[in-house]
């Protein structure tokens, strides 16, 4: 009897101590799980943080590409004998660019879209002071203006080809993202 | 031996959650490693490409542009304007106005500094050196030659030929 009381005993003490074993187990590989999914949160910020900036990065080469084109449109740059000034614009060329605009808009748009994509070009004269300004192309989409756009201004020489006198012009490039 | 027992047991259990106290210090340290790594602090002079370009382009261009204006009330360029008020033959425009080359020459690049460079908003430095005594310059937030992150400047020198000597644009835009 006694040794029936004791094996009983023995076999409850066996069970109790691996229900220990097994608890402290299951501890330990449920504070390793909350443990990485600490790390895979961080991580997840930092990488947010590094594909912001690649967006940024992304957002300034566009910036870049349509201030390059806009600056070197063959269609409104001044030239003598065929060879090109560059950072000038035809005051001639701007006014034809414009008026053919207002008639062709939606070609016009449609064709240098590929280029501008959602972006403003306009050229300002600066001085003397005039309120001469000739909008080129204009494409907000429902952007708004405040929140994601890059305004860039070049300064540019404004041709009169008739008197051949150069007056100061700013070349603003809005884009939109 | 028998008394044995539970001081052996105690002892197992404080090695057990002292190995435990080590995986987890070991872990923490390594996150911490990772993340000082990942993220590293700007670089304040650092600058962006769009930076780059625009104050390279900015820099550049303003001096050409300025030094082909055309100034209608002294019937001269800025170019011939700074010839005249810096050679050593004198000053031979006169405007409109009765202004001379140099007063022109300082309201004109004024102006279009006041409606360009000022309302960009751009830290800057713009200097016309006439000869070794006589300098223009603006400078707007502390943006000098020797400033940290200033990018390179548009040095656009203008020779008084045939006189002897030059005058000297230059304009240099720092970082924000």
């Amino acid at each position: 009897m006694s040794c029936d009381i004791l094996r009983k005993m023995i076999f409850r003490n066996k069970i109790k101590k691996a229900q220990l074993q097994m608890g402290e187990t299951i501890f330990v590989v449920i504070f390793i799980i909350i443990l990485i999914v600490f790390g895979i949160v961080f991580s997840t910020n930092a990488e947010e943080d590094s594909i912001r900036e690649k967006q940024k990065t992304l957002t300034d080469l566009n910036a870049i590409t349509i201030s390059k084109y806009a600056s070197s449109l063959i269609e409104l740059q001044c030239s003598t004998l065929g060879v090109i000034d560059k950072s000038c614009f035809d005051k001639y060329k701007l006014t034809a660019f414009m008026n053919l605009s207002e008639k062709e808009s939606g070609q016009i748009a449609e064709y240098y879209f590929s280029q501008f994509k959602n972006a403003n070009v306009t050229i300002k004269e600066i001085y003397p002071p005039t309120n001469n300004e000739w909008t080129i192309y204009y494409n907000e989409l429902g952007f708004n203006k405040t929140k994601k756009s890059k305004m860039t201004n070049i300064p540019v020489s404004l041709l009169d080809p008739i008197s051949k006198q150069k007056s100061f012009g700013e070349l603003i490039i809005t884009t939109f993202s | 031996m028998t008394k044995n027992k539970p001081l052996i047991r105690f002892k197992n259990a404080q090695t057990e959650i002292f190995g435990l106290v080590i995986i987890v210090l070991i872990i923490t340290i390594a996150m911490l490693f990772y993340l000082s790594f990942k993220t590293n602090p700007d670089n304040p002079t650092k600058k962006t490409l769009y930076q780059e370009y625009a104050y390279n382009e900015i820099a550049t261009s303003f001096a050409q542009t300025l030094l082909h204006t055309y100034v209608s009330d002294c019937r001269a360029t800025v170019s011939e304007l700074i010839i005249d008020c810096g050679s050593l033959r004198g000053r031979r425009i006169v405007c409109a106005d009765g202004r001379n080359s140099c007063e022109a020459l300082n309201d004109t690049i004024v102006y279009i500094k006041n409606e360009t460079l000022d309302e960009w908003n751009y830290p800057y430095g713009l200097s016309l050196k006439l000869d070794s005594n006589r300098k223009i310059s603006f400078i707007k937030y502390n943006c000098t030659t020797d400033t940290v992150g200033r990018g390179t400047p548009g040095v656009f020198p203008t020779p008084y030929y045939p006189d002897p000597g030059m005058a000297v644009l230059e304009i240099g835009i720092c970082k924000y």
